[in-house]
């Protein structure tokens, strides 16, 4: 049977929003990279050891923590970014709960006196550009849209 | 009262009998229509002094009829009422509790069974508004819980002595139209305490029309039934009797659908979600209706399926209407005995006071009614003294009558056309006279003076033929509509049977209540778990509990869009309205920078289109 699904071109403001994406991980990886400098892991002979050291330590159980939790976000956000570039359904509400959860954070940093407009900016204008009607169309998340 | 007209041979009381409706009611239900004498008698007469004192007047087994029509003089703000269940002993209600093992359950051990969890067809918004009615109950006075199973325990009693299917019919004449209204009174509304409902009240008042008119040839054509809701009044309550898909009839018995306990009647069987308006919530709603168009349309960032078309500041009840328990009417199980209101009967005119408990509730719903003439403060109801208003039927002639009316209007118009006529030929011949003088003087600077005078004359003749012009065109449409509707009213042609409905009360689709345990489980616990987890944080993390409500209320609206299939919708709203507060915040902060922006922006697009205009006409000149 003919396949009657007209293929959909990328709307630039996902492209954008894509940008946006890898500008975040780039950023994310390198605050991971300077992370692993300070605690001594980079430039060493056995790594595995100097983590292990970390675990027996309750600050360095923390400082544990956060090397799992930067690592999870930044293959979140990869995830994303590649579903997003590929017009995934599930991409853009996951790429709409980061940019949510990061909107949270920012507002709480801005009610503590540490607000940081820039990235308050960019999660705006990216919200604003995944809820326009033909990029949620083209990732099937309005009725009629294609799927 | 006699019939008047072509059909004198039919009395009121053979009317009533006539189109007597059947009545189905749900399985487990206990209190059906009956007389109100052996009740009376079961009941003692009380006043609730404005002080709060309760004096008895007449004690059980004395009070007829006759004393509820008896003249009395009550102090302002005093309430008459009866009482058919005295006040339960404490001994009483513990016996009755551990015998039954508690007071609820008395409809499921009657048979019936609780359909799917009301809360799991609402919002969340809809849940709180019922927890917060809930907690009210404790603060309102209300029915106690054993008086229903009391109730029930003497109307059997009552019963005993011989079941009696009871109702008590008028018939009235207003605009060509005849009334047949049945009253039903049933002895307690156990909606609450049995199933599930709203509310609990001693003695229940319930009522159904229907409506006929003489056709042409005197025949009586039954032509509207209208069937009592709770409080809903109008078009919306009336199905009109050639309404197959809406109006059951056996013969020309119009067939109604009992809620469970609360009596109200429904055309079709099933389940209905129906909202109870709160008052003071009444002011919000039009405030969240504004909110949710100005999002949904103002801004088209599209609407909530679970939330469209609900008042969600209204408490949601299942109302339970299946017809699947006892039926009376003619053919049934059991059959009616009609008692015609005729002439008004003094209990009935002169007893303003309430036929059960008055629970001093503000609300109303757990006081008992008054009777079929009254309201409960006393004041006339509008379904006895303006039943047409009542049903929306005011406004409605009777189809013979309508005839008569558009051909009387079409004449009136036709008349008033040709007198148009007349007018417009008149005044067009004086305008052109008037033309033909203004321009002689056309270059005649001596009559200038007299020009304007007659300049102004012209305007105003002129404006009053655009006036007439103006009427006849209207009139000429109308003509048209008027035609086209006396067309197809001659030839039998109606409107489609819904066209007067704005909002039809429908049984819930299997689809609307079928939902996954874990959904209704859900459903039932999740404002009592946020309220508790709200509690553990003010007493764990009290500096931070602004922001823990907020994480704990985006959390479980999170968990429940996830049962509900709507996870995507709602990070999206959730994702939206961050946005907004940040873009707000970023307005607030920057607010001046963003001022001289603009206005920077606008200065340079200015200038790059005026030099861009400049150099294209510069170009075309030198081409």
């Amino acid at each position: 049977m003919e396949n009657l699904k007209a293929p959909v071109r990328r709307p630039p403001a996902v492209s954008i929003v894509v940008l946006m994406f890898i500008l975040n991980i780039i950023f994310a990886i390198f605050t991971g990279v300077l992370m692993l400098y300070e605690l001594g892991v980079l430039g060493v002979p056995d790594p595995l050891g100097v983590l292990q050291a970390l675990g027996g330590t309750y600050q360095g159980l923390i400082q544990l923590a956060r090397i799992v939790i930067e690592t999870a976000l930044i293959v979140i956000l990869i995830v994303a970014t590649i579903g997003l570039y590929q017009l995934r359904r599930w991409a853009w509400t996951l790429g709409m709960l980061i940019l949510g959860i990061g909107l949270a954070f920012n507002l709480l940093n801005f009610l503590r006196g540490d607000p940081d407009y820039v990235l308050m900016l960019g999660r705006v204008v990216a919200v604003i550009l995944l809820d326009q009607e033909p990029v949620r169309f083209a990732f099937g998340t309005r009725p009629g849209a294609y799927e | 009262m006699s019939e008047q007209g072509s059909t004198p041979a039919i009395s009121d009381y053979e009317l009533l009998r006539r189109y007597e409706p059947i009545l189905h009611f749900t399985k487990g239900e206990i209190f059906f229509p009956t007389d109100i004498d052996r009740y009376v008698q079961h009941c003692s007469l009380w006043i609730s002094h404005a002080d709060g004192t309760e004096e008895q007047l007449l004690a059980e087994g004395q009070v007829s009829l006759e004393d509820l029509a008896e003249a009395r003089d009550l102090e302002t703000d005093a309430v008459l009422y009866l009482r058919f269940v005295d006040p339960p002993s404490l001994s009483k209600v513990a016996r009755r509790a551990l015998r039954e093992g508690g007071l609820s359950g008395r409809a499921r051990r009657r048979g019936w069974t609780p359909g799917q969890a009301r809360l799991a067809r609402v919002g969340y918004l809809s849940r709180v508004v019922d927890a917060l009615f809930t907690l009210t109950l404790f603060a309102r006075g209300k029915v106690p819980g054993a008086v229903a199973a009391i109730a029930e325990e003497e109307s059997r009693a009552i019963d005993a002595q011989g079941e009696k299917y009871v109702y008590y019919g008028r018939v009235f004449r207003d605009s060509g139209w005849i009334g047949l209204q049945y009253w039903y009174f049933y002895r307690y509304d156990d909606w609450r305490t049995a199933f599930e409902g709203v509310n609990d009240h001693e003695a229940d008042w319930e009522t159904i029309f229907v409506f006929l008119y003489a056709d042409t040839d005197g025949t009586l054509k039954p032509r509207w039934a209208v069937f009592s809701c709770h409080d809903f009044t109008g078009d919306d309550l009336r199905r009109r009797w050639d309404d197959c898909a809406q109006l059951e009839l056996v013969g020309d018995h119009p067939v109604a659908y009992i809620g469970a306990g609360s009596h109200a009647a429904y055309y079709r069987p099933g389940e209905y979600l129906i909202e109870s308006e709160i008052p003071p919530l009444r002011r919000v709603a039009p405030v969240w209706n504004w909110l949710q168009n100005f999002w949904e349309k103002t801004i088209q960032r599209g609407a909530s399926a679970t939330t469209a078309g609900q008042n969600l500041f209204a408490i949601p009840f299942v109302e339970y209407a299946r017809g699947n328990g006892l039926s009376v009417g003619p053919g049934q199980e059991e059959e009616w005995e009609a008692v015609l209101l005729d002439p008004p009967p003094p209990w009935l005119t002169d007893f303003r006071g309430l036929w059960g408990l008055y629970a001093r509730d503000p609300i109303g719903g757990e006081n008992a009614p008054a009777g079929p003439m009254y309201n409960r403060d006393g004041t006339p109801r509008g379904s006895w003294y303006d039943p047409l208003g009542y049903a929306g039927l005011d406004k409605v002639p009777t189809p013979p009558d309508e005839i008569e009316r558009l051909e009387r209007e079409q004449a009136e118009i036709a008349q008033r056309q040709q007198e148009l006529e007349t007018q417009i030929a008149a005044r067009m011949d004086e305008l052109h006279d008037l033309g033909a003088i203004h321009s002689a003087m056309e270059g005649s600077p001596n009559l200038r003076r007299d020009s304007q005078q007659l300049d102004e004359r012209i305007g105003t003749l002129s404006v009053a033929v655009g006036d007439l012009r103006r009427e006849r065109s209207q009139n000429e449409a109308l003509l048209s509509a008027i035609a086209h509707r006396l067309e197809k009213r001659r030839s039998g042609q109606y409107d489609p049977p819904h066209a007067h409905i704005k909002v039809m009360q429908e049984p819930a689709a299997p689809e609307q209540i079928r939902f996954a345990r874990l959904t209704e489980l859900w459903s039932a616990v999740s404002i009592g778990l946020l309220l508790v987890v709200f509690v553990l944080l003010a007493i764990l993390v009290p500096h931070r509990l602004l922001i823990g409500l907020a994480a704990l209320v985006a959390a479980f609206v999170l968990i429940e869009s996830i049962f509900r299939g709507r996870f995507s919708d709602t990070v999206r709203a959730i994702t939206l309205i961050l946005a907004i507060i940040a873009l707000l915040v970023l307005v607030y902060t920057f607010f001046w920078q963003i001022i001289i922006g603009a206005l920077l922006v606008g200065g340079v697009y200015l200038i790059w289109d005026n030099i861009r205009e400049a150099l294209a006409g510069s170009r075309s000149r030198g081409a």
